[in-house]
């Protein structure tokens, strides 16, 4: 089993400028509008002038038992054994968006021709790419693996990828525990008063409900 | 389909993957497993103990709708559900495609194709054979389409595609333990046609409102009572609104009705007291977008007024004659007619609320 690669995520340095998610559409050509690998999105808490706002970037989290695998029909998307990073092939997708409904951070998206597509973090360029790709650990052997493109643009560095072990160093201790918590290969650093603590609320609140 | 993510104290995840196309394929999926189930009662419970020509006669359009309908609902939700699909020839593959047997939608289109086939079967049974020639009554129509088509098809003398299908039907026609059999096992594949359609929802452990616990026991409830309700206006429409067939299974449709609606009221209290997503579900049900669809066109429409006209009239028909009289008798075969109306289109609401008021869980700020 090869090393298992994630995003790092700190919330303190993103300012919703939304230069990730613009990259990412360039540079996997994906449909104007709906389509979106990688979206940013603002939490707010409190009122003026105690006013909070946390912006998250959010694609998918390659997450360790990806809901999306399980309950696709095809067995189209794989959680890969050689980075861990989950893939979709699109050529055995029916587009029945059974994922969609099942993940738990809205990322898979579905072009025009209904066929399901998300993150494969740069595995390869252009929609729906990335399925039967060389193992992400491989590809930076051979000097060949792409920097996923949220990464490269990141105006405050608030994005990071790479193998989760390799994440973890520069993680903070917190962030670490957090992860530790929810495998979910991306780790959220977060020094405010709110964090967002990714599939620990979902977790949580469906286990309230 | 965002209107419930105007809180911005979460990440909210948006949703409607599944448009009316998938709520429509719901509905017709567990109305056709429910109408086959009708159609099997009708022939095992109901005709060996029916009592009179009236009675045999309405025994049999209740079997013969039921299947009828049975297949053209299957057929009618397979193009709807097919028609919503990004790939819908690549889906046609799936006994190669479909290799995961964890999930629903695959476990589900298995049971599908198992049912189809046993409620093709009992159609075909119930609408050809040698007893059959001489038939009467509406729910024989796709007989008399395929007779319409063989007297005009161009084929030598003595050559007919009736009495072709009526000597392949009494050929492979079951009798005695078989047919007990073959009725066992596809009202198995009948019951799990409408339990997959909801446990294909509840399998979405983020959406509060597809509860594990309630939603398969109200899609069995309303599954069936559709069913019966499709049959039994069949039924009304070929005459026998005033038989003894109608009254019991109009009284059994009652008792699904009640625990349908005993349950639904049990998911609502579920959904008060958990999170966020559950409480705005509710909110969309009760108050919100929904509340036309769920509260006026699902319990009130849909469950309390059939309910209650149909109390009202197997009240009146115990303990008083209005039945017999002509006026009266026009009146009961009106008031079953709207009472099956009533359920069939609350059970299409049902199937759209649960989609559409759907929310997932949003992300969590402790």
């Amino acid at each position: 089993m090869g090393e298992q690669w994630g995003f790092y995520f700190d919330a303190d340095s993103c300012m919703g400028c939304n230069a990730c998610s613009i990259a990412c559409k360039n540079r996997h050509d994906t449909d104007t509008g709906h389509v979106d690998w990688r979206r940013v999105e603002t939490v707010s808490e409190g009122e003026f002038p105690d006013y909070e706002e946390t912006n998250v970037s959010l694609s998918c989290m390659h997450c360790e038992d990806a809901p999306c695998e399980e309950v696709c029909p095809t067995g189209a998307i794989e959680k890969r054994e050689s980075d861990g990073i989950v893939t979709i092939d699109q050529d055995k997708c029916i587009g029945c968006g059974y994922c969609g409904w099942a993940c738990p951070y809205g990322a898979p998206q579905y072009g025009d021709d209904g066929l399901m597509q998300k993150c494969n973090l740069c595995l390869d360029k252009g929609a729906g790419a990335g399925a039967g790709a060389p193992s992400k650990n491989e590809q930076q052997e051979e000097g060949t693996a792409l920097e996923p493109a949220c990464v490269d643009e990141c105006v405050g560095d608030a994005l990071d990828a790479g193998p989760v072990g390799e994440l973890l160093d520069k993680a903070s201790q917190e962030a670490a525990e957090r992860f530790e918590q929810n495998r979910t290969n991306v780790i959220i650093e977060s020094s405010g008063e709110r964090s967002l603590t990714g599939m620990q609320g979902v977790k949580q609140a469906a286990e309230d409900s | 389909m965002s209107d419930a993510a105007t809180a911005s104290e979460f990440v909210w995840i948006a949703r409607g993957h599944w448009e009316i196309f998938i709520a429509t394929y719901l509905f017709l999926g567990g109305l056709s497993g429910g109408a086959y189930l009708t159609s099997v009662v009708s022939s095992e419970l109901f005709r060996p103990r029916a009592e009179g020509p009236a009675e045999i006669f309405a025994c049999e359009e209740t079997s013969r709708w039921g299947a009828v309908i049975g297949v053209v609902a299957i057929a009618v939700g397979g193009v709807a559900l097919l028609s919503h699909l990004g790939a819908p020839l690549r889906a046609l593959t799936f006994p190669v495609l479909f290799s995961n047997f964890g999930s629903w939608l695959v476990i589900g289109t298995w049971f599908i194709v198992l049912f189809a086939l046993f409620v093709t079967l009992e159609a075909f049974w119930l609408l050809f054979g040698e007893r059959h020639t001489d038939f009467e009554g509406l729910s024989y129509f796709p007989r008399r389409i395929v007779v319409w088509i063989d007297e005009r098809l161009p084929l030598p003398d003595g050559w007919s595609v009736v009495a072709m299908l009526d000597w392949i039907a009494d050929l492979i026609r079951p009798t005695g333990r078989a047919r007990l059999g073959v009725h066992a096992v596809g009202s198995v594949t009948a019951t799990g046609v409408i339990v997959y359609t909801a446990m294909l929802l509840t399998d979405i452990s983020v959406v509060p409102l597809w509860n594990r616990q309630y939603l398969p026991v109200i899609f069995l409830m309303s599954g069936a009572s559709t069913g019966i309700s499709a049959a039994l206006l069949g039924t009304v429409a070929s005459g026998g609104g005033l038989s003894r067939t109608n009254h019991l299974f109009c009284l059994a449709d009652d008792g699904l009705i009640a625990v349908e609606t005993v349950t639904l009221v049990g998911l609502l209290g579920v959904l008060a007291s958990g999170g966020p997503a559950a409480t705005q579900s509710r909110e969309l049900l009760l108050s919100g977008a929904y509340f036309p669809h769920f509260v006026v066109g699902v319990l009130v429409l849909g469950l309390v007024v059939p309910f209650l006209l149909s109390m009202t009239m197997t009240t009146l028909a115990r303990f008083t004659d209005i039945e017999e009289t002509p006026l009266g008798a026009s009146a009961f075969t009106g008031g079953f007619a709207a009472k099956y109306f009533l359920v069939l289109a609350g059970g299409f609401l049902l199937r759209y609320v649960i989609l559409f008021g759907a929310v997932k869980q949003p992300l969590g700020v402790p």
